[in-house]
């Protein structure tokens, strides 16, 4: 079942440049109305700022001496997850160490580094930020990126969901992100006709990030 | 499919608490006035979507709390501004002298590039007037930002001083579009600061060194 909603992308200045409804929109009352993620979008980039000033400066500077307050490394340090090992653990590691042409023409995104874009562990950037908000119905994972652009996902709760570990869940939510944030240096950076801060309008990118989503 | 808008702009007001940046918003997204005052906490916006040459541009207001102890939250929404309205209230000279503290808080945490403008807000308020309109008009001169009155009761303005600002960031992003793409185009007398490629020849320093 898939569970992923809705995945957008705040630019640093808090305005919705892209989003993309996951799952159908039958079932997500507020899709046909644009202005209503926006809303979200910019009430998500205002929540961050209030949290960031909230969070002790211990944490927001990450120093690993620190690592005993709650940002200790299992947060900082995100293990690389391939696509779809959520839902059968065995196969992703057998990705891992493939080489290019064994895998099928759905799987590879393109890379230069091979049928993936990155195959180990990264730093989260998030500090004092957002990384997940958990709601009666919805799941919201956020990831943090270095020029302020945050990457975030929507998730429909589910108790098979939730039988995973919280920080099992955010670091495969960040692995998915990390992708698309990848997906959006390839195609999105480098398109000239693209202004900076501004909706992403590629359907390039559009056609990657299904492509990639519908491997989780 | 994605995105049924082609721009979105940030626009930011700010200026001394009570002088009507929220009623000024709210005039402008939903035509509609309250005398009541109420505080803005923290931060709000309103989103309005216009037209400019046929492209859908979505206008994202962001109306900030005017009083001090907001500052620390706000002062963090200056990032990406693409234009930030600076509002006094034409009946209280204290509003208008703040005006330069809103312009060092603008140097301080805003693009270098962002797109300024003066509102002086209740104009329909003529007996209780203090800042005349030519002194405020000489002092957004110096500082090379437009400048006009407005009232948020009476509608006067309001829509001008939003859509003039919406043009001039359309024109300011095309006119860099055109700037990074256009090569030997727009060099030179636009003031823009291209790498120069031309150069001299380094043959001429060689004899000097070692």
């Amino acid at each position: 079942m898939k569970l992923a909603q809705a995945l957008l992308i705040i630019n640093k200045s808090g305005g919705l440049i892209y989003k993309k409804d996951l799952n159908g929109a039958n079932n997500n009352p507020g899709s046909k109305n644009g202005n209503e993620y926006l809303i979200f979008a910019s009430t998500l980039h205002s929540v961050f700022a209030i949290v960031s000033q909230l969070t002790p400066k211990s944490i927001q500077l990450g120093e690993s001496g620190n690592s005993d307050v709650h940002g200790d490394d299992i947060i900082e340090h995100v293990p690389y997850i391939p696509p779809g090992s959520n839902d059968e653990l065995g196969s992703g590691n057998s990705n891992n160490n493939n080489g290019k042409g064994t895998l099928g023409n759905n799987n590879n995104l393109g890379s230069y580094h091979g049928t993936d874009f990155f195959s180990s562990g990264f730093r989260s950037w998030s500090r004092g930020g957002v990384r997940q908000i958990e709601t009666d119905a919805l799941e919201i994972y956020v990831y943090q990126t270095l020029t302020g652009a945050r990457f975030v996902l929507v998730n429909t709760r589910s108790p098979a969901a939730q039988s995973a570990h919280v920080i099992t869940r955010i670091h495969t939510a960040d692995n998915l992100l990390r992708r698309v944030h990848c997906l959006y240096g390839d195609y999105v950076m480098k398109d000239p006709f693209y202004a900076l801060e501004m909706p992403i309008k590629n359907s390039l990118f559009d056609a990657a990030v299904t492509t990639l989503v519908a491997q989780y | 499919m994605n995105s049924e808008y082609d721009y979105l702009f940030k626009l930011l007001l700010i200026g001394n608490s009570g002088v009507g940046k929220s009623c000024l918003l709210l005039r402008f997204s939903d035509d509609t006035y309250s005398n009541d005052y109420i505080s803005t906490i923290g931060v709000d916006f309103k989103i309005k979507t216009i037209e400019i040459d046929g492209k859908t541009v979505k206008l994202q207001i962001w109306d900030t709390a005017g009083q001090e102890r907001f500052r620390t939250i706000t002062s963090s929404y200056y990032r990406g501004s693409h234009g930030i309205i600076i509002v006094y209230d034409v009946t209280d000279q204290d509003s208008f002298n703040s005006v330069k503290m809103w312009l060092q808080e603008i140097d301080r945490y805003a693009t270098s590039s962002v797109l300024k403008l003066l509102v002086g807000n209740k104009s329909d308020l003529k007996d209780k007037r203090i800042v005349e309109y030519d002194v405020a008009k000489e002092f957004a001169e110096t500082n090379n930002m437009p400048f006009l009155e407005t009232s948020a009761l009476d509608s006067t303005n309001v829509e001008e001083a939003f859509l003039t600002m919406a043009k001039q960031i359309k024109e300011s992003l095309s006119q860099q579009q055109k700037d990074e793409r256009g090569g030997n185009g727009g060099n030179g007398g636009n003031g823009s600061d291209n790498v120069n490629l031309k150069g001299q020849s380094l043959k001429n320093q060689s004899s000097g060194c070692c």
